[in-house]
């Protein structure tokens, strides 16, 4: 029987192969902010004379057994299902090392780059889903009941792909029990949303934003006219040219744009591209742009700079980095 | 019509258990299928007289039968002033019972409630797991919880919980010639549901329950949302019995199984109910737990759709538990079946379909005519206790007779005996019983004075001798047809006899003696 | 009498042909509206599997029983289970409506009788279905019982045979 399936699963990659491969999205799980509000795992930082609460992922999987039972039951079926989760504890213990790096990085022109736990996160792990989960356990008399809300996240666009919530059975039996019962519970529901979100981008690519912002010592306003090969075009004409040559299906949103800001979303981008050695990668927002803002320098010969939020929105900078 | 006619022959010749009831099951009302074990108190309805610590005592010392649960409330007791002379009324009750606060007690009893108002699910999870039924045990091993949640089955056990209140009356004291003193009671039994609804066991965790980490102003409220707790306790049925005994303690005990029983033919929550899981011979899983004994009776339903898809309940014919099975364990999904033998319906009985339990008391009563024997034409009344069913379909008897012959006049020609009976049944159809009887035949005149004289009445009579066969068909059950071929022997015992049988012969041609006789007559069985 | 005889076995072959082929028309016509059937979650199963109360229909109880779980088995992977109080819904196997008259061959063996899906199913009712579990309708019996469908199992059977898409499939 395994031989069989082993041989069918080797035929169906093979066919597979037919139309290239993408890598594989890393999946991680991530305990919801409420969570952590709820169960006190935050930290609390004076910023800008205000406090500032962000939830402190590496003590809520230190000190919540539970949640790492909810973790590994999710990480089981997702192994059978060919998908290793990500362990957060170990990207939390790698970041903990990259942490003083980060608090010494300033921006050239002294901005300090800002980012909120978790996109810091998002963007280090390098997740492209992101499992956000909340459950609560409610008391009723002598009875338990585990009522849950698990949202797995595109990283790149902060969009839910799949929304599973529900409660376990009402019963006086281990916690972990109905923990268990959880998972499996919303388990087909939340696999069927993934294939879903999958299939969606093997047709359309994926989802990211892109935002261009203007510095002072740029030389043009983004709706003048600058000459690029000898024609007149609009800043913000000229990108979009860009972007319906370079998105799938030459799919994106124009959204809020002003001559000091444009900012795109829903700009659907490959899921792989080529390298320059000619070998197919994975990109994200940052390797989608890059090409653009080449050529960006290229044509305009202003300082272009590119700082990513995440894994799917990115800025570019013009006329400083 | 049957049922009527069951229900006032019933009501007439016993004029024993009778019983009214305030929630009867329409007749269009589908038979539910399922069981589940329910939990009760007893409790003793005091008038303020004499006889309060005697019927107090019958009632504290009851146990009911094994297929209730107790909850041993603190409330054993209620008062109602009123004569003894007279029943209480169910308004009365109604008013006594809204003033005591039974579902509170009955909530204490169960999550076993201490004096800190902290409380335990010991005794649900025990009487969870103990309901338990096979189907249980195996859908727990296929869900996730498991095996551990059978226990909280019982949470669902708590509205079951009923309180019964007996009312002893109209005592009517006499003593024989002997000496001897007899009490002859009457009995009436209210019962009452625990009010919860459908939120009110939920409500009453997050009103009342406390935890362990709860500070102490949370605890104060929690203890007072108990103590405010508004449950109402909901009449559900009413029966009365009339009994006798030796003293009004010993009646009070008879009355009580007697209430009990009727109770149970008044609240369809209490009649077991379960699958038929084979056939030759028919097998279900009950026995012990839920009180089954030997000759039980259940009615079998089977259920079927009609073409809107209404769901209905078909009656099919009355079966006996022969072989009862003790399951007084746990399930562990392998519970052992009680056996049952058919006795009625045209259909055979099929695997799946419901059985229901339907109390009789197993007694036959027999109008006959009788041709031949001792006498020309005699007619009277036969009765039959049912004793012992096998799962092959043989039955034992206690049998009863009372006969008069119609042509005896001046003389008064009475027979009367006991006996015992061994029934064969070939098919369920038909029953075949060998018999025999032993009695006295008696001949007396109209103004004879027997009372006070018992060598009076030894030397008017005969003894009388019977074995004989006896054939009952069902006609539509419980009325069968019945014929008895007999063979009665007379020996007279003493001189009247003979002279008062002389004289029938020299006046009338009609004597009592030694021959074979045949009767028809019809048996309905209550 | 020879010649009585030999028109007679003719024409009980004609006959019994003919209603064999009707028969399998019958089947291929019920194979294609087969929706008709109800299907509750009972509780959340152990891993790997679905526990679920499921209704079928057949002249006789063995045949209902058998009929049942085909529909479990179905459910699965055109219709999905819905969910309940304390288990969410689980989505069909095969989402994609064109499935079945896609790949129809293959479920006709798949769904044959004594068929490779009887290997994903196993019925957890006590016995026989009893109570208002089985109940007499115009033309058979109506019955429910309770199974547990190896899902897990069915999925990776359908993914190997190329009918499902595998969600690692593209990757």
């Amino acid at each position: 029987m395994k031989k069989t399936l082993a041989i069918a699963a080797l035929l169906l990659s093979v066919c597979v192969t037919g139309w290239s491969q993408a890598k594989k999205p890393t999946i991680m799980v991530v305990p919801a902010d409420a969570f952590c509000e709820r169960n006190g795992y935050v930290q609390r930082v004076g910023a800008m004379g205000e406090t500032v609460s962000s939830p402190d992922y590496s003590r809520a999987m230190k000190e919540n057994a539970d949640i790492r039972t909810l973790v590994s039951a999710m990480a089981d079926f997702m192994a059978k299902n060919d998908f290793p989760i990500q362990s957060l504890e170990q990207e939390l213990k790698r970041l903990q090392t990259e942490d003083a790096e980060m608090a010494m990085m300033t921006g050239r022109s002294g901005g300090e780059i800002e980012e909120t736990p978790l996109e810091r996160l998002r963007r280090n792990a390098r997740a492209d889903i992101i499992l956000d989960l909340d459950y609560e356990i409610h008391r009723v008399g002598p009875q338990k009941q585990v009522s849950f809300n698990l949202q797995a996240i595109d990283a790149y666009s902060s969009k839910i792909i799949s929304g599973n919530t529900g409660v376990s059975s009402a019963a006086n039996v281990p916690l972990t029990s109905l923990l268990e019962e959880c998972v499996l519970s919303f388990k087909d529901n939340f696999l069927s949303g993934l294939q879903h979100y999958f299939d969606d981008l093997f047709a359309n690519g994926r989802e990211i934003s892109i935002t261009f912002l203007r510095y002072d010592n740029c030389p043009f306003y983004f709706d003048d006219d600058i000459e690029i090969d000898g024609e007149d075009y609009e800043f913000g004409e000229w990108v979009e040219e860009w972007l319906q040559d370079n998105t799938v299906n030459g799919r994106f949103t124009t959204g809020a744009s002003s001559g000091n800001r444009l900012r795109y979303t829903q700009v659907r981008i490959p899921l792989y591209s080529q390298n320059r050695r000619g070998r197919d990668v994975a990109i994200d927002a940052d390797d989608y742009v890059r090409p653009l803002v080449r050529e960006l320098k290229k044509q305009l010969g202003v300082t272009v700079g590119a700082s990513p939020r995440g894994l799917g929105d990115v800025w570019i900078t013009v006329g400083d980095k | 019509m049957l049922r009527k006619l069951c229900f006032l022959a019933a009501l007439m010749l016993l004029a024993g258990i009778s019983a009214g009831a305030q929630e009867k099951i329409p007749s269009r009302k589908v038979v539910t299928s399922d069981y589940n074990r329910n939990s009760i108190s007893m409790v003793a309805v005091q008038r303020g007289d004499s006889f309060d610590s005697e019927v107090t005592s019958a009632v504290k010392s009851f146990s009911p039968s094994q297929k209730f649960d107790v909850n041993n409330i603190s409330t054993k007791t209620i008062r109602i002033r009123k004569s003894r002379d007279e029943a209480v009324s169910q308004s009365e009750m109604d008013e006594a019972v809204s003033a005591t606060p039974f579902a509170r007690e009955i909530l204490s009893s169960i999550f076993n409630r201490d004096s800190q108002g902290m409380m335990d699910d010991k005794t649900v999870r025990y009487r969870g797991n103990y309901d338990a039924k096979d189907q249980d045990v195996i859908n727990a091993r296929a869900s996730r919880v498991g095996t551990d949640a059978l226990g909280d089955l019982g949470h669902a056990l708590v509205k079951g919980s009923y309180v019964v209140l007996t009312d002893i009356y109209g005592i009517d004291r006499s003593v024989d010639r002997q000496g001897n003193v007899h009490y002859a009671i009457r009995s009436q039994a209210y019962a009452y549901k625990i009010g919860l609804g459908e939120n009110g066991l939920s409500d009453f965790y997050e009103q009342c329950w406390i935890y362990d980490d709860d500070d102490d102003a949370t605890r104060a409220a929690k203890r007072r949302a108990f103590q405010n707790l508004a449950i109402d306790m909901v009449p559900v049925a009413h029966a009365t019995s009339f009994l006798s005994g030796s003293s009004v303690e010993d009646a009070t005990e008879s009355a009580l199984s007697s209430l009990i029983t009727a109770l149970e033919n008044r609240i369809p929550e209490w009649e077991v109910a379960v699958g038929i899981i084979a056939t030759k011979p028919l097998r279900a899983k009950i026995g012990t737990k839920e009180g089954l004994t030997n000759g039980a009776r259940y009615r079998a339903y089977s259920y079927s759709e009609d073409r809107s898809g209404r769901l209905k309940s078909v009656p099919r014919g009355f079966i006996r538990a022969t072989t009862i099975s003790s399951n007084t364990g746990m399930s562990i999904g392998a519970t052992e079946p009680s056996e049952f033998y058919q006795i009625s319906g045209l259909a055979n009985i099929e695997e799946g379909w419901t059985i229901k339990q339907s109390n009789d008391a197993g007694i036959g009563i027999m109008p006959y005519v009788r041709v031949g024997g001792i006498c020309t034409v005699s007619a009277g009344l036969d009765l039959d206790w049912l004793m012992k069913t096998t799962t092959h379909g043989s039955m034992q008897y206690l049998l009863a007779t009372i006969g008069l012959d119609v042509n005896s006049n001046p003389y008064t020609a009475v027979n009367f005996g006991l006996g015992y009976g061994y029934a064969l049944h070939l098919t369920r159809f038909f029953e075949l019983m060998p018999y025999g009887i032993l009695g006295l035949d008696h001949l007396g005149l109209s103004d004879d004075d027997i009372s006070g004289d018992d060598s009076r009445f030894i030397r008017s009579s005969a003894l009388m001798l019977e074995p004989g066969i006896r054939v009952a068909a069902n006609v539509a059950y419980p009325l069968q047809v019945y014929a008895k071929v007999c063979a009665d022997l007379l020996l007279p015992l003493g001189d009247i006899y003979k002279r008062y049988n002389e004289s029938m012969e020299y006046y009338y041609n009609n004597n009592h003696h030694s021959g074979v006789g045949i009767q028809f007559g019809v048996k309905w069985t209550f | 009498m020879r010649k009585t005889l030999l028109i007679a076995l003719t024409m009980l072959v004609t006959l019994s042909a003919v209603s064999v082929s009707a028969q399998n028309k019958d089947r291929r016509k019920s194979f294609k509206s087969w929706d008709n059937y109800e299907i509750t979650t009972e509780k959340v199963g152990v891993d790997g599997t679905k526990f679920v109360k499921v209704w079928g229909f057949g002249k006789t109880v063995d045949a209902a029983t058998m009929n049942a779980k085909e529909n479990a088995v179905h459910a699965c992977i055109f219709r999905g289970l819905p969910g309940s109080a304390t288990a969410m819904s689980t989505p069909p196997i095969c989402p994609n409506p064109d499935t079945m008259s896609a790949n129809e061959d293959y479920f006709q063996k798949f769904f044959a009788a004594g068929g490779p899906y009887l290997a994903y199913v196993s019925m957890t009712t006590d016995g026989v279905p009893s109570g208002t579990d089985k109940r007499k309708v115009k033309g058979g019996y109506k019955v429910g019982i309770y199974v547990q469908v190896m899902y897990d199992n069915l999925k990776r059977k359908l993914e190997a045979d190329g009918i499902a898409r595998k969600l690692s499939s593209g990757f």
